[in-house]
């Protein structure tokens, strides 16, 4: 039995070519296997170079099928692992737009992870001042309203 | 980060395990500090650093900042609040006032304040109490929360002393931990009556108890460890998958768990110990010194493929061994994976030199993998392992952990020995020591 395969066409222009068995990983995009086999599907509010990751992770989130049980936890610490490496590599404005994308596309396992990443990024930082370096945000607070919230959350300054 | 629509940073945001996290961005910018009441979780612990703080400065007291989050809080639907474990390493000699309720977080009064607000949508609670408060009175804590909070599916209370009088029903909660609890619960009556549907126990560390009986229609796993008394216990849970099982001499222990997948099972004295046969029992780890007597005594069943086995007492009389390999591959024939520790390994290889390898079915025994701590000071080991390679012909996959004070020399002898004698073999070394982590070297080095 030959794969289907789909044409996903990005915001910019950028087509990609995948099977099934990655379209299905999105519920947004799952009915489109009725009919849209050989047609090119327009994904138009996510770049190429963003549809580009997401759909290198649902390559390598297919489930195997008939893989053998005893070797399942093994895979699912490799498949943890490329996760990992996957969302720590990018810098946060691409997480970003990851984050958007998957929840466009509502693919769970991706907008988990990339919305795990942000959380991480700012548990890590000690203050608000490191927090806004990270994430890259401006402080909008003038000085009185800063120092009124901060005195209200001391108890979280270690 | 702006362009990011606000229910999705309140995700990010809901994804943070600790309020103080919340907090400090709250700070980072408005935008945080708008959204952050929307956050379903609160999770409040209240660490060494802190509580030392709160000896010498005038903070926020603990308990004051966690009725705040609560108070203001919109859609919280999961609690945890506590005291960090490193605070309960200290003694009453530490305490400046030790009949202080500043940290006594299952005091009924303290959790009445807060409670209300949240008990309607609440669906996980941990509390982990602050031994040194907590310990020397009862809490009805158990009742309050059964009255109140009806969509409760996680409840967890660690470091208390509880009573479970005017507890009632909950049908919706599913998972149960009770960590270093005094319960007034001798024989689990309530909590066996009061827990339907539950799935998942944990009774760590569970003072109190005389005559237990854990007896649940839709338990799927179990994790038991009983403190000292030799209590009678029992488990009847017909749908049980999971068990873990920690007790010292029951003088007696029944279970009836017929569709128990995997058991873990330390046990000092099994002289009490029967069960109904496991007929679906796939994996076991016995940690006993009283190993001979369980695997004479109980039907294990015949489908286990993987068992580990920790003698615990050395025995280096060889007079005195009852077992060897042959009694472990005759009792689970079809094992195809064996663990051993550095106990049950000696004891075997002390037996096999006394006796050589006896009850042996020979080529037929599936065994393929055999993984195993050596302390190891001489050359005995070689011709037990080539003996048992001999014997055990299915067997192809050698995972030896020598220990780490081993000399090298002795160590590079025995892997040259092994690996040139023995070529249909794969084998995989790697260094072990007390209270340390493994070391799996690359195979062959």
């Amino acid at each position: 039995m030959t794969k289907e395969m789909f044409t996903l066409k990005s915001s910019d222009g950028f087509l990609f070519v995948v099977d099934e068995a990655v379209v299905h990983q999105s519920v947004t995009l799952s009915p489109m296997v009725q009919d849209c086999a050989g047609r090119e599907y327009p994904i138009n509010n996510v770049t190429g170079k963003i549809l580009n990751l997401v759909v290198e992770y649902c390559k390598n989130h297919v489930v195997v099928d008939g893989g053998d049980s005893s070797s399942s936890s093994s895979s699912g610490d490799a498949l943890k692992k490329w996760d990992d490496e996957f969302i720590t590599q990018m810098d946060l404005s691409t997480v970003y737009d990851l984050i958007m994308a998957a929840n466009y596309l509502i693919i769970k396992g991706l907008f988990d992870l990339a919305c795990q990443r942000v959380a991480d990024e700012i548990a890590a930082c000690k203050d608000h001042e490191e927090i806004r370096a990270t994430l890259g945000i401006v402080s909008d607070y003038t000085a009185e309203e800063e120092a009124e919230v901060l005195k209200e959350n001391e108890w979280a300054f270690d | 980060m702006d362009e990011l629509p606000s229910e999705l940073v309140v995700k990010i945001l809901n994804r943070l395990n600790d309020s103080a996290d919340l907090a400090r961005s709250r700070v980072a910018s408005k935008r945080f500090n708008s959204l952050w009441r929307e956050v379903q979780t609160v999770n409040l612990l209240c660490t060494l650093s802190r509580y030392s703080k709160s000896r010498s400065t005038s903070v926020t007291p603990f308990k004051t900042v966690f009725r705040n989050l609560i108070e203001d809080s919109r859609a919280v639907t999961s609690v945890s609040v506590g005291v960090d474990k490193a605070l309960s390493g200290m003694s009453f000699d530490d305490l400046i006032e030790d009949d202080s309720d500043e940290l006594y977080l299952t005091d009924i009064e303290f959790v009445r304040l807060w409670l209300p607000r949240v008990c309607g949508g609440l669906e996980m609670l941990s509390i982990s109490d602050f031994w040194i408060q907590s310990c020397w009175r009862r809490s009805d804590v158990l009742a309050l929360v059964s009255s109140n909070c009806s969509k409760l599916v996680k409840l967890e209370v660690k470091n208390a002393w509880l009573s479970v009088v005017g507890l009632t029903q909950m049908p919706n909660l599913r998972h149960l931990t009770l960590e270093f609890i005094r319960l007034d619960d001798e024989n689990l009556e309530k909590v066996n009556d009061c827990f339907p549907f539950l799935q998942v126990l944990n009774l760590i560390g569970v003072g109190g108890l005389k005559e237990p009986k854990i007896h649940f229609l839709h338990l799927k796993s179990c994790h038991w460890t009983v403190s000292n008394a030799p209590l009678s216990l029992a488990i009847v849970a017909p749908n049980l998958l999971e068990l873990r099982l920690k007790c010292n001499k029951p003088k007696s222990l029944v279970l009836e768990t017929p569709k128990l997948v995997k058991f873990y099972l330390s046990v000092e004295n099994a002289e009490g110990v029967s069960f109904s046969e496991l007929g679906e029992l796939d994996t076991l780890e016995v940690i006993s010194p009283d190993v001979y007597r369980l695997i004479r005594n109980t039907g294990f069943g015949n489908k286990v493929r993987k068992l580990a086995v920790d003698s615990v007492k050395l025995i280096e009389d060889s007079d005195r061994l009852k077992f060897g390999l042959g009694t472990l591959l005759e009792a689970f024939p079809g094992i195809g994976s064996l663990t051993l520790s550095h106990v049950t390994w000696s004891n075997i290889k002390t037996h096999f030199q006394s006796e050589g390898l006896v009850h042996m079915k020979g080529t037929d025994t599936a065994l393929k993998r055999i993984t195993a701590r050596v302390q190891t000071s001489d050359y005995t080991d070689v011709s037990f392992i080539r003996s048992i390679l001999n014997s055990c012909r299915g067997l192809t996959d050698m995972r030896l952990m020598i220990h780490q004070d081993t000399e090298t020399r002795v160590r590079d002898l025995l892997i040259s020995a092994c690996t040139m004698s023995n070529p249909r073999v794969r084998w995989s070394w790697g260094t072990w020591v007390e209270g340390g982590e493994d070391i799996w070297v690359s195979n062959g080095t």
